[in-house]
């Protein structure tokens, strides 16, 4: 069996707003393992940003935690990160040390009056105590790692003189400083072309088998997920509507959701010049979410009168895929 | 074969970058230098590239947003680019333009009615109530309900306001839609919606698409034909079929090879083409290819000097010497 390695279990996180109070991350379940990828997938708004973010509470005012627990099974005693006071050593820990984070706008996260160096040098001292020295040999060396050529120059550049895919291998840089075991992905190659994007993604694979490192991977993109992950989970509107295996989602997608986001997206050497299936309608404004399942109104296989009525259950097959869904039986996870 | 719409003829779009103490130019950006382009009536043309490439500057030249530095863009028959502003104007609604950010280009403080009326208004063709009856229609063939009329755009959620921004685009009857990545800023389940929408929205109308976009999945989808643009240069133009599974140019097989593909028994496939970052400086382009860079087939002496032309479709001077791999279309699915 695998070491989990992070469990989030029943996190909602809110937003207060002047028309009401939107329920971004509304119980969301998910466990990454040690040294395994686990990619989060939706679309804009579904919550995954935001849970991601929940994990570090890195989430800003009007947002809120509202509850849930996020376990963190480290070397010491397994301990719940929301729980901590905003002094907790274990909380300074955590955050950029042994789990690093990247955001989608390389150049957005980079302060831009300070070399890359600087901003490296100084995560480095924070969560290893190295002196200067050691600090800029350990920059220039983790620079080269992550595949910037010519690092004892380039450690003096400021982001602006470096291309966004140069700017996201520094963020990675400044994330894996302190040998985190977790490395958090916020769409970390959607604003990178895809020659770029290529060539970011076999970087954290390999890093990913050097360090044994574990990867939440966030992502719109079913391609990216098909390339990087062992696990995935597919949200919808602030819940995880199904987890699974990467090989059985492709494969064998059970929630409805998943099944018709696989068949819309057009797909190289698929779909050429045909009509595509598409799902009818838009996300809902998470202010009024549908009742009972919040996919129902798009949804093909809704069933009237229990779909729109009753929060569907989370329904546990024998490999311990899940899916939220009613067309599935409960207890025995086959199509009632 | 059909007619030629429009045709590009050697066309250059240079941007100052710096000026010295006279206010002389000294350095350019070249944005696009020298394509030569062919569209034809009632077909999809597809451009692809990656950002920087110049392909939205190309589309935008061609909508007249732009001036093009020399060069020249024929829409049948009539010469665009010495044209006058006010001359322009007949031409104007004839090629329109549907843009990426539904976020940001439409105005916030008009209403519908304003936005998709505007076009109608701005040439006195028609006001009151056949203005509101030809809104209300155009409305309805693109999927909106006309009684959101005289809401304002930040009802809308990002697919309903690029079905906005095609409605504005069409409602003058044009012949040719310069569609600058119309998908790329929606949401992955609603962007099968629009390009059903632009497929059914040609048939219909007998519409010519220039269709931008760096996506190579959405493009095959949609494109009878495409270009491939790279510098500033279309590098290799191509039946959609021909281009994806038999590429001329090695930029055009790095290029699809780099997209990932959702098919997790597929991942690892052999042959991915890694590109190093080594671009160009576009105010001082090399001679040569300025893909020789980055190319893996690069032969000194051979790409690395003079000028290499667009010979049927493919720029490229080891043309036909290469052996390179296309999309393998899947057998499954579909």
């Amino acid at each position: 069996m695998e070491q989990p390695l992070l469990e989030i279990s029943g996190l909602r996180t809110g937003f207060d707003t002047y028309d009401g109070k939107v329920r971004a991350v509304d119980g969301v379940d998910l466990t990454v393992h040690a040294g395994k990828t686990l990619c989060v997938v939706g679309e804009s708004g579904c919550g995954k940003s935001v849970t991601a973010r929940s994990i570090l509470r890195l989430v800003d005012a009007p947002g809120r935690i509202e509850g849930g627990k996020v376990v963190w099974h480290g070397d010491d005693e397994p301990f719940d990160v929301l729980s901590l006071d905003h002094d907790d050593r274990r909380l300074q820990r955590l955050r950029g040390g042994e789990i690093g984070m990247i955001f989608q706008e390389p150049s957005a996260s980079l302060l831009q009056l300070r070399t890359i160096g600087a901003q490296l040098i100084e995560t480095i001292r924070i969560h290893t105590g190295l002196d200067k020295k050691a600090a800029r040999a350990r920059a220039i060396a983790l620079l080269d790692q992550v595949g910037i050529p010519d690092p004892e120059r380039r450690v003096d550049a400021y982001p602006f003189q470096l291309s966004g895919g140069m700017c996201q291998r520094a963020m990675i840089a400044i994330a894996l400083c302190a040998n985190p075991s977790l490395l958090i992905a916020d769409e970390p190659t959607t604003a990178l072309d895809v020659t770029t994007q290529a060539r970011i993604l076999d970087l954290i694979r390999d890093l990913q088998a050097e360090h044994s490192m574990a990867v939440m991977f966030i992502t719109h993109d079913l391609g990216v997920v098909a390339e990087l992950a062992d696990e995935v989970a597919v949200m919808y509107l602030g819940r995880v509507v199904e987890r699974a295996g990467v090989e059985e989602l492709f494969a064998d997608p059970k929630h409805p959701y998943t099944k018709q986001l696989l068949a819309s997206v057009p797909v190289l050497g698929r779909d050429r010049g045909r009509d595509l299936p598409t799902i009818p309608g838009i996300v809902p404004n998470p202010l009024h979410r549908p009742r009972g399942c919040s996919f129902h109104p798009r949804c093909a296989e809704a069933i009237a009168g229990r779909c729109d009525v009753d929060d569907p259950p989370e329904v546990v097959f024998d490999d311990g895929r899940t899916a939220e869904c009613v067309l599935y039986d409960e207890n025995e996870g086959v199509r009632a | 074969m059909t007619e030629p719409l429009l045709e590009v003829n050697d066309l250059h779009v240079r941007f100052p970058v710096q000026r010295n103490l006279l206010g002389r130019v000294t350095v350019e950006n070249h944005a696009v230098s020298g394509v030569d382009l062919t569209l034809r009536g009632g077909e999809t043309l597809g451009l692809v590239g990656e950002s920087g490439c110049g392909k939205t500057t190309l589309g935008r030249t061609i909508v007249g947003a732009q001036k093009a530095t020399s060069g020249t863009i024929v829409y049948e028959g009539s010469e665009l680019t010495s044209l006058k502003n006010r001359e322009r104007g007949r031409y104007r609604r004839q090629i329109r333009m549907v843009f990426q950010d539904p976020f940001s280009s439409l105005n916030p403080r008009m209403t519908l009615r304003q936005i998709i009326g505007d076009p109608l208004i701005a040439g006195g063709e028609a006001r009151g109530s056949e203005l509101e009856d030809r809104v209300a229609e155009m409305m309805r063939r693109v999927g909106l309900s006309p009684d959101y009329m005289d809401r304002y755009p930040h009802a809308f959620s990002g697919g309903q306001r690029q079905r906005v921004n095609i409605a504005r685009a069409l409602i003058v009857g044009p012949k040719l839609v310069v569609a600058d990545e119309p998908v790329s800023a929606l949401d992955v389940s609603v962007r099968a919606q629009i390009l059903n929408l632009l497929r059914e929205l040609q048939e219909e109308f007998g519409l010519t698409y220039l269709f931008i976009s760096h996506d190579l999945s959405v493009v095959e989808n949609i494109a009878d034909r495409v270009a491939v643009m790279y510098f500033g240069k279309i590098v290799e133009l191509a039946d959609t079929a021909e281009l994806y599974e038999n590429p001329s140019h090695p930029y055009t097989e790095a290029l699809m090879s780099a997209v990932p593909i959702p098919d997790p028994s597929r991942r690892g496939r052999t042959g991915r083409v890694l590109l190093p970052d080594d671009l160009p400086d576009p105010t001082n382009p090399p001679p040569g290819c300025a893909f020789a860079s980055r190319c893996r087939h690069t032969e000194a002496g051979r790409c690395d000097v003079g000028v290499v032309p667009l010979v049927e479709g493919l720029r490229c001077v080891r043309g036909g010497e290469l052996e390179l791999q296309g999309i393998v279309a899947s057998e499954t699915d579909a």
